[in-house]
């Protein structure tokens, strides 16, 4: 009997799963399927796969050629797994031996002259595969750059079926190494490494803001900007990932495999600085949270995991689009059921907004600048709904800078901001040592209401009492007192650490 | 004409396969290669007398197998059967024959389609609507075989159960 198998790995949202590609050659009238739940792409492949391994002049069997991709329940999509079923079919008709490729996994695209083009979500695929422990990677040699990033990994690239054969002691016939290879990387690469952020002490003035940033990094928490325009918010925004603490090992590969996913970590590259992701506002809530027929594709609060999702005039986002980002924003990944199945994506992301307090933009202070209708400025800000707000904690206005002369002089630079989150970052990671969480933000309304000092609570007591904060709030409100301990040094929050985090928590609504 | 009259009239001896030898693909398939005397008339042959020619090849290999011959050339309003034979007491074999001198247009066996599949399944039905009680049988099958003239000899493909009555 002849059967020949191989392995490859296929990714529904970022969870990785093992494939058997196992190929059966019997006698018969010539034909060839693919079974295992393919999706069309997929099944494309019995015409890619034939006409490239005739292409490298191995004789394709002149029978019944069945390939099965296993689990058979699980449906199958797009075409990184050609080369794997070239593999198999090649093992069981002998023109390459069957035992090199019993733990190899596979990977790679093939293209009708036998050539093998690079895949997306390289570096998922990757990472599973170490851990599951396989020996061997055979994959395109333009997806080399990611299997860089897995340690210890004996990756083999190619770039032709041609070559695979070779390297298994197969024959060939040598037509196909003059072939021209056309470098189709999977996107562009950039010049030079990505842009860094910019400094923050490039915002004249707005020490206030500079400081609310600082207290959202260290502790996680979620932020609304309000301000007339061109008083600097979006530059703010944009300078956040630079006060962010640098993203661990682990939160790196995460990132880096989103983008893997998403046909984009050749121009990004691995980095500390967190992900920035700044949609405008005519964004979709597909294109936020992720969708797409049959199988979802990640969204932007997914492309932002572990970094910040900047909304630049929040309240000109469409409303149904804003509603969606209330589950990720409470439990950090997102759900997508469609058709052909559900899947997860993480989201953990930090969410800054930034907005007009009225249609004209000039609704501060006194207010006498504005022009605005009552009936406006209520109806612009009932956009961002009760649910959106409560759910981010620290609110502030930004207001026009009146000393330029002050703002010149003035200006904590990131290093410096940085320097402060980190520590305070630290602290609370040791706290929570013990927990699931490793911020603030994420902390247990029980562990809250246990370890917050009572000196603390009482203070908290009094706002509840007067209808300032609701329950939540209030827990949100704890939750920043705690961010500004650390901040401070402190052990634990005092009673002034509260009515601060009150009054940031409370700015608007 | 006279090498016409020699094919035509089953002028090939019997005992052509006796040089034949046979060769087993990775698939399983048996391919016999037989050494033709008339080789240079075949390679010239018009292409309707070459697919009578190969039909006359195939029918002699089932006899040289043991298989009798029920019918040749049996026609219905779905298109020919080629050969109807007997593999032993119980079983009835419809057998399709395709012949080629080049693999320009894919191989022989490659020429029975799926459509072609179909006219030859309800061609069989009608053929045993007319004969099947007359001949006693447990079983049915459709075989293929392929013949591909090379040169000096023919290379025979007996695809068995080619396809499934479905």
């Amino acid at each position: 009997m002849a059967v020949g198998s191989t392995l490859s790995v296929g990714l529904l949202g970022l969870h990785a799963f093992m494939i058997q590609s196992q190929a059966f050659v019997s006698s018969g009238l010539p034909y060839f399927s693919i079974i295992g739940l393919p999706d069309a792409s997929l099944a494309e492949a019995r015409e890619r796969v034939r006409s490239a391994c005739q292409a490298a002049g191995i004789a394709w069997p002149q029978g019944r050629v069945t390939v099965n991709l296993s689990p058979a329940s699980v449906p199958k999509h797009g075409s990184s797994h050609d080369l794997a079923i070239a593999a198999s079919v090649l093992a069981a008709c002998r023109a390459i031996p069957a035992a090199p490729l019993h733990n190899t996994v596979v990977l790679g695209e093939l293209n009708l002259d036998g050539s093998v083009l690079p895949v997306q979500g390289v570096l998922p695929i990757l990472l599973y595969a170490k851990r599951q422990g396989c020996a061997t990677v055979v994959l395109p040699r333009g997806n080399m750059d990611e299997a860089a990033l897995v340690p210890d990994l004996h990756a083999v690239p190619v770039d032709h079926v041609g070559e695979l054969v070779e390297r298994l002691g197969g024959q060939t016939s040598n037509e196909w190494k003059a072939l021209r290879r056309l470098d189709l990387a999977t996107s562009p690469r950039p010049a030079g490494p990505a842009p860094a952020p910019g400094d923050m002490s490039e915002v004249m003035g707005q020490e206030q803001a500079k400081r609310a940033m600082a207290i959202a990094a260290a502790g996680g928490h979620h932020m609304l900007m309000v301000g007339p325009p061109g008083t600097g918010k979006t530059m703010l925004a944009q300078r956040m990932p630079s006060i962010m603490c640098p993203l661990t090992e682990a939160q790196q590969l995460e990132v880096a495999s989103i983008r893997s996913l998403c046909g984009n970590l050749a121009s990004y590259g691995i980095s500390d600085v967190p992900p920035f992701e700044a949609p405008h506002h005519t964004a979709t809530a597909v294109a936020l949270v992720g969708g797409g027929s049959g199988v979802a594709q990640p969204g932007l609060v997914t492309k932002a995991h572990h970094g910040v999702l900047f909304l630049d005039e929040a309240t000109e986002f469409a409303p149904r689009a804003l509603q969606t980002l209330r589950e990720p924003l409470e439990s950090g990944h997102v759900t997508l059921s469609r058709s052909k199945t559900t899947t997860t994506f993480p989201a953990r992301f930090q969410l800054v907004m930034a907005s007009n307090p009225c249609p004209c933009g000039y609704g501060y202070g006194s207010g006498e600048r504005c022009t605005c209708r009552e009936r406006d400025r209520i109806r612009y800000f009932s956009h961002l709904s009760g649910p959106i707000l409560d759910r981010i904690d620290i609110q502030i206005d930004v207001l026009p800078v009146q000393d330029l002369h002050a703002a010149r002089q003035s200006g904590a630079t990131s290093s410096q901001l940085r320097e402060q989150v980190v520590r305070a970052r630290r602290k609370a990671q040791r706290r929570f040592r013990e927990q699931q969480w490793t911020c603030n933000a994420q902390a247990s309304g029980q562990w809250l209401r246990e370890h917050t000092p009572s000196a603390a609570l009482n203070v908290m007591d009094q706002a509840l009492s007067v209808h300032m904060v609701s329950l939540r709030g209030a827990h949100r409100a704890m939750r920043i007192s705690w961010t500004l301990a650390d901040l401070d040094g402190a052990g634990a929050p005092s009673a002034d650490h509260v009515r601060q985090a009150l009054m940031l928590r409370t700015k608007v609504s | 004409m006279e090498a016409f009259s020699f094919w035509c009239t089953g002028g090939m001896s019997e005992n052509i396969f006796q040089r034949a030898t046979s060769a087993t693909d990775i698939c399983g398939t048996a391919t016999i290669r037989i050494p033709l005397p008339d080789a240079p008339i075949v390679n010239h042959m018009p292409s309707r007398q070459l697919g009578a020619y190969g039909e006359q090849l195939a029918a002699q290999w089932l006899t040289y197998l043991g298989w009798s011959i029920e019918a040749c050339n049996w026609y219905s309003q779905y298109g020919e059967l080629d050969l109807v034979a007997r593999r032993d007491a119980r079983s009835l074999v419809f057998v399709e024959v395709k012949t080629r001198r080049s693999t320009q247009q894919g191989l022989p066996q490659e020429a029975v389609t799926a459509t072609k599949q179909r006219h030859l399944r309800k061609a069989a039905c009608l053929w045993l609507a007319e004969h099947g009680q007359r001949i006693r049988h447990t079983d049915i099958r459709f075989d293929v075989i392929a013949i591909r003239m090379v040169r000096d000899h023919a290379q025979l493909t007996h695809i068995e159960g080619a396809f499934p009555w479905r």
